[in-house]
């Protein structure tokens, strides 16, 4: 990287600087490797999807894959971040974990009106909304709980029995909960018509002001000083 | 057995000694489990390793190997000193009341009559007193001195417990425990069985050690009822039926003495006059032997040429046709060819190293066997140069068992047909085959030949089909025996006859093909009385009779000692033995008819003999192994004063202070012999895959050797390099005021093979007992040191 | 119509013939192992090993014992392993044998470590578990299994469930007498497909304490974890649809106001 990347609240030709290249990149990993992981998983896990296996070239190809996208999943999106830019990592999880009684608000209205394409009168939001936060949470609750159990399975004979066997359920219901939040946030950032555009933050690191003024004014305010 | 396997489930008590029964006849304990289920039976277990049958049992007693007399011994002290024997069966049926010659007397381990420079005894004075009628002089009363009951009172007083225990290293304790428990069976109403097997025959005292046995169940009453007997288990599952039909030197088929070229064998009548005693059973060995004669050479057998009679080799005095003699010859070269069939002495034989060696000295050697053995490859054994090796070996792949038809008498005498399962593999054949075309070749060689000599192959009555294939039909009915008038088969071995017109290859067989066929296939499971007999499954020698001697199970008068122990008893009424057994007796002699209580026909008394000559004496006395780590506290000779001593390169003698351990071999439920089989099937060969010598704690640790590691175990014939199975289950005796260790080697390993390992009996003595020359393969000094 | 294995441990002599048949019948192959100084040459179940015979020597005041148990997997009417297997490839026999369907079964392992026995192995080049499956060829066609068949002393009984129970418990009085210590084992902690009178500790046996049941881990998958994470995916799932509804079949209101792209990702 030759030039030093725009920080975070940087304001350009209209556009509001969001997410850094690592950031964006972290996130990408991540999914890749989460999706990765996910089909494999499912093939490995589900009676019914024995036939995804058969993409990966059967089924034991895809326990082994399984294994080694693990690791990158486990290691490079943290990596990625507290190498490649600290300041995101610090804007995304300070936010990700301070919880107001506002954001409890904010998501309980956020569904019956706005996912549902009708206007609400929402609280506002930092640099992720409370619905994000709760994907933010559990995106790096199940990356340890995965990767630990899923590291206690790979290797179930220097565990004790006891933490082999608790290893699965934690594993089990990990990966159940990141999916059905994987669901929404796919549904929301692909499909849903309000809302798909905002994909575009994730692969230029740029939103439009009137975007960010609108779904994260607190932020807007916060970094760039300005009045939203 | 003189019992079967199914009786042992009406046992009260199995006292199972020089036998490993669990391991090595795991049938026998279906029934002794039945017997423990359903009657309470107890089981005791003497040996001198702890062993799979020891964990079965409710009594486990040690003892050192070679010391069952001294045991025995003490047991039946025990019983006389508390008069615990069956006494109106040992009045009735045992000589017991009968008197001896009063010379006849005992001092210093020596009985009366002992030549020390042939190591051979006379034994005019141990005769019985006869009155001038030529009857059995008796004491019912059982008081006269020179009776054998107080022969037996007085020979046996020098076995008291603790004597017996300072011999034995038996804990005392435990050996009165045995002696309350096994002895209790000398109630009329309970019987006890003996179990045993190679732990008590391979000694060089082996064949006094079953006398001890059998002595003890007389006196018990044990022996012809039901749940008693003496049980030899034996080695193998047709070893009954190898032993019944004379594979062996020292008989021909069906227990007739072997001829031996001495005047007393000169002629058949010559033969048969010495041979045939003046009563019993046995005053019928004429017809046995001449039909026998006629069934070897048919037509060409007639009384004018002695039924050829003249055709049957002889051996010459003096010299062992056994196993051990024919190795000292074939070592010294005397024997130039040799057919191995299912032999593996190379495993198996006693001193086996030097037998190995022994074989180079042969032109040729034919190896019959389902897998090439040690033996077949003796060549290119471990340490020999095949190029120096000028043998010419021939290997005769054999079927199997389930590839062939044919017979197989069990321990218990059961004679039971099997069926061919499947053909045999590759080139193999069944040993008939084999011998049958090996004849036919031998035959056609000597056709036409003038020579005298020649005469007893062409002369050879060999009505077995004309084809390749032999019919074993024919064999089965020939082995029963015809009339040859008539060409019907012999219901049973009375119809015999001594004129030539009757054949009969095995007397004792004379019954299992009569007319209506051959009754070894029958598989009928009626059990009458649920005595286990059985009686219409398969056909058991003599006659059906499943326990023989079964007389003994009914009192003098006739009649059960108990309900739950009969066998057979008398019906006035119809005038005849009746019961659940075919009677060892005249089916219409009365018990109160003269000889009616002879209970054993085969006996010239009529009796069970308590007092027997055999070469060493006519009651068992205690010597101790040939190599053995003590002195004989019993008296001044060591050794059996009647065994054979080989002074040659073969039996090299260790002592204790070079070989202070007393080693001793086995066998284990995973092997079968020297492995032969075992070893070269993956299922089998993976249970116990490695050779190893089975030694106690407290000896690893006095020489610092640990579970696993290899070891060296060494006696004055040899060394050989095994694992260290370090165990709990071998514990040191205390013998005569010493700490003796035993180790314990299993002799199912050789070289060839799917697992191999060294061979045991690299290290066993080349000598053998006094009456069968069977080798000391059960005691003997060893050494051991750990490897680096 | 359920069967059960009634092995009687006081009439075991560790003749190994239960594990030779067993090889025998289901064609596997040996499995020759290092020297380990005991009878006892095979220490646990293996791929190609469904039944063993454990021996212990033990020390008592009265002298050494030597005690022989035939173990092999339990058939546990709940069993874990056909609890946790992703694919169903463990499969339960109406006569109550648990085995496993090849064709199903993935390696992935998850009954090797969750199978209170220790029965389940698997093969890492045929990537398939195996066990002793009650010789379920055999039984299903009226046959015992060939453990129980060649078993010499009636140690390995085969029969109609409640006949081989009632014969446990008289057995059982029997059996006291000799060895004061005995208990019936696996009726309470397997559902008593396979029965032992046991006359020592289980341990002495490798098998685990009496009362051993499923794993409280793979209950608390079973019952909790996977129904609670299924109803999470479901109801994403249902809101998704939901939303879709209102999204695009029943259009919302034009927007006027300031949203009028982007939103929640």
């Amino acid at each position: 990287m030759a030039n030093k990347e725009p920080n975070i609240g940087i304001v350009k030709d209209g556009k509001v600087r969001r997410f850094t290249k690592a950031g964006i990149a972290a996130h990408w990993v991540h999914t890749v490797t989460f999706l990765t992981l996910l089909l494999t998983g499912l093939s490995i896990y589900v009676p019914a999807t024995t036939w995804i296996g058969n993409l990966f070239g059967g089924i034991q190809n895809a326990r082994i894959i399984h294994r080694v996208v693990a690791i990158p999943y486990a290691l490079f999106a943290l990596v990625l971040l507290l190498v490649g830019s600290r300041q995101q990592m610090k804007e995304w999880l300070k936010v990700a974990f301070t919880w107001k009684k506002e954001d409890f608000i904010f998501s309980a209205k956020y569904i019956v009106t706005e996912f549902m394409g009708r206007h609400g009168d929402l609280p506002e939001a930092d640099f992720i909304n409370s619905g994000e936060k709760v994907n933010s949470i559990l995106t790096v609750g199940t990356l340890f709980t995965l990767t630990i159990s899923g590291f206690v399975m790979w290797f179930p004979e220097t565990f004790p029995k006891w933490a082999v066997r608790l290893a699965y359920p934690i594993h089990d219901l990990s990966w159940l909960f990141m999916t059905s939040m994987l669901l929404v946030h796919m549904y929301l950032s692909l499909i849903h018509p309000k809302m798909r555009t905002a994909l575009k933050g994730m692969t230029t690191g740029w939103v439009d002001e009137e975007f960010a003024k609108s779904h994260y004014p607190k932020w807007y305010r916060r970094v760039t000083g300005k009045d939203a | 057995m003189t019992n079967h396997y199914i009786d042992l489930k009406n046992t009260d008590c199995a006292l199972i000694i020089g036998s490993n029964a669990a391991e090595n006849h795991p049938m026998s304990f279906k029934w002794l489990t039945e017997a423990r289920e359903k009657r309470g039976a107890k089981i005791i277990h003497v040996d001198p390793r702890y062993t799979r049958t020891s964990a079965l049992a409710d009594i486990y007693a040690p003892l050192r190997s070679g010391t069952d007399i001294a045991f025995i011994g003490g047991l039946i002290k025990y019983v006389l000193d508390n008069e615990l024997y069956h006494r109106d069966y040992v009045v009735n049926y045992t000589n017991a009341t009968f008197l001896v010659n009063p010379e006849f007397g005992f001092d210093d381990g020596l009985f009366t009559g002992y030549n020390p420079q042939s190591r051979k005894y006379d034994t005019k004075s141990w005769a019985y007193q006869k009155n001038a009628d030529g009857s059995y002089k008796r004491d019912m009363t059982m008081q006269d001195p020179n009776c054998v009951f107080q022969i037996l009172k007085r020979h046996y007083s020098r076995y008291d417990v603790d004597t017996v225990c300072k011999i034995t290293g038996t804990p005392k304790d435990v050996y009165l425990k045995v002696a309350e428990t096994f002895c209790a069976t000398g109630a009329p109403d309970k019987t006890g069985t003996i179990m045993y097997a190679m732990g008590t025959t391979q000694h060089t005292v082996g064949t006094e050690n079953v006398r001890s046995y059998a002595l003890l169940q007389l006196l018990l009453g044990n022996t012809g009822r039901p749940g008693g007997g003496v049980n030899a288990l034996r080695g193998e599952s047709n070893v009954q039926g190898s032993t019944d039909m004379a594979l062996l030197q020292h008989i021909l088929p069906g227990y007739l003495s072997s001829p031996v070229a001495t005047e007393k064998h000169a002629t058949l009548a010559d033969y048969l006059k010495n041979e045939t005693p003046a009563s019993g059973y046995w005053t019928n060995k004429p017809k046995f032997m001449v039909s026998l004669l006629k069934a070897f050479w048919g037509p060409a057998a007639t009384k004018e040429n002695d039924f050829c009679y003249d055709y049957l080799p002889k051996k010459k005095p003096g010299v062992y046709y056994d196993h051990i003699g024919l190795f000292e010859a074939v070592y010294e070269g005397h024997i130039k060819g040799m057919f191995l069939w299912g032999q593996n002495p190379v495993v198996g034989g006693p001193d086996a190293l030097k037998e190995a060696k022994a074989m180079e000295n042969l032109d040729w050697l034919v190896a019959v066997d389902l897998w090439e053995t040690e033996s077949a490859s003796f060549w290119k054994r471990p340490g020999a140069n095949p190029a120096d090796i000028k043998t010419e070996v021939f290997f005769l792949p054999a079927a199997a068992s389930f590839e062939k038809e044919g017979s197989i008498s069990n321990s218990g005498r059961w004679v039971q047909w099997r069926w061919k399962a499947l053909e045999p593999k590759g080139d193999s054949k069944p040993d008939l085959w084999i011998i049958h075309n090996l004849y036919k070749k031998i035959a056609k060689l000597h056709e036409g030949s003038t020579d005298p000599k020649d005469k007893i192959i062409t002369d050879l009555f060999w009505d077995y089909g004309n084809g390749e294939e032999p019919d074993i039909d024919k064999v089965a009915r020939e082995i029963n025996g015809y009339d040859f008038i008539t060409g019907k088969q012999l219901p049973l071995f009375s119809k015999l006859k001594d004129d030539g017109t009757t054949c009969s290859g095995n007397w004792i067989y004379c019954g299992m093909y009569p007319e209506e066929g051959n009754l070894t296939k029958r598989r009928n499971t009626t059990d009458s009385g649920g005595m286990g007999n059985y009686l219409e499954w398969a056909w058991s020698w003599p006659a059906n009779r499943r326990i023989i001697y079964n007389r003994c199970s009914a009192d003098p008068n006739g009649q059960p000692w108990a309900e739950d122990k009969a066998a057979i008893w008398w019906d006035e009424a119809k005038g005849q033995w009746v019961g659940y057994d075919v009677p060892d007796f005249g089916k219409t002699k009365a018990p109160y008819a003269p000889g009616g209580q002879d209970a054993f026909i085969m006996r010239p008394e009529g009796v069970g003999c308590i007092y027997s000559a055999r070469a060493e004496g006519p009651l068992p006395e205690h010597y101790e192994p040939w190599e053995t780590p003590t002195k004989n506290i019993l008296s001044s000779v060591d050794l059996n004063p009647a065994v054979k001593v080989w002074n040659t390169p073969m039996n090299a003698k260790g002592n204790s202070s070079r070989f202070p351990y007393v080693g001793t071999t086995y066998r284990v439920s995973e092997h079968w012999q020297t492995g032969g089989m075992t070893r070269n099937l993956p299922w089998l060969a993976e249970l116990i895959p490695y050779m190893y010598a089975e030694i106690g704690e407290d000896l690893a640790a006095e020489k610092g050797i640990k579970n696993g590691q290899k070891i060296i175990v060494s006696s004055a014939r040899g060394e050989i390099e095994v694992y260290a199975l370090v165990t709990k289950r071998m514990k040191a005796l205390e013998v005569n005021g010493k700490k003796v260790h035993q180790v314990g080697l299993p002799w199912c390993f050789g070289f060839s093979g799917i697992v191999t390992g060294a061979t045991a009996n690299n290290l066993t003595p080349h000598i053998g007992d006094a009456n069968t020359n069977i080798p000391e393969y059960k005691a003997f000094l060893v050494d051991i040191r750990g490897v680096e | 119509m359920a069967k059960t294995l009634f092995i009687d441990t006081s009439k075991c002599m560790a003749c190994r013939g239960c594990e030779v048949a067993c090889k025998n019948w289901n064609d596997l192959a040996a499995d020759i192992r290092p020297f380990n100084g005991s009878y006892q040459t095979k220490e646990g179940f293996a791929t190609q090993t469904y039944t063993i015979v454990k021996m212990n020597e033990v020390e008592e005041a009265d002298g050494i014992r030597w005690i022989f148990g035939k173990r092999q997997c339990m058939h546990c009417t709940e069993a874990a392993c056909m609890m946790v297997c992703p694919k169903n490839a463990i499969q339960r026999s109406p006569e109550g044998a648990i085995y496993v369907d090849r064709d199903l079964c993935i390696g992935c392992g998850y009954c090797v470590q969750n199978c209170p026995f220790g029965v389940p192995k698997v093969d890492n080049n045929t990537h398939k578990m195996s066990k002793c499956d009650m010789c379920v060829s055999r039984i299903e066609n009226g046959l015992t299994p060939a453990c129980s068949k060649t078993c010499p002393t009636g140690a390995i009984q085969f029969g109609e469930r409640e006949d081989m129970l009632r014969a446990a418990q008289v057995r059982l009085a029997q059996v006291r007498k000799r060895f004061p210590r005995a208990t019936i084992y696996g009726n309470e902690e397997a559902g008593g497909t396979v029965l032992y009178i046991l006359t020592e500790d289980p341990a002495v046996y490798g098998l685990p304490p009496h009362g051993t049941q499923v794993p409280w881990q793979v209950k608390f998958w079973q019952y909790l974890a996977r129904p609670v994470g299924n109803v999470a995916v479901g109801a994403s799932v249902l809101l998704l649809l939901v939303a879709t509804w209102f999204n695009f079949v029943q259009k919302p209101p034009k927007e006027t106001g300031a949203h009028v792209e982007g939103g929640v990702k």
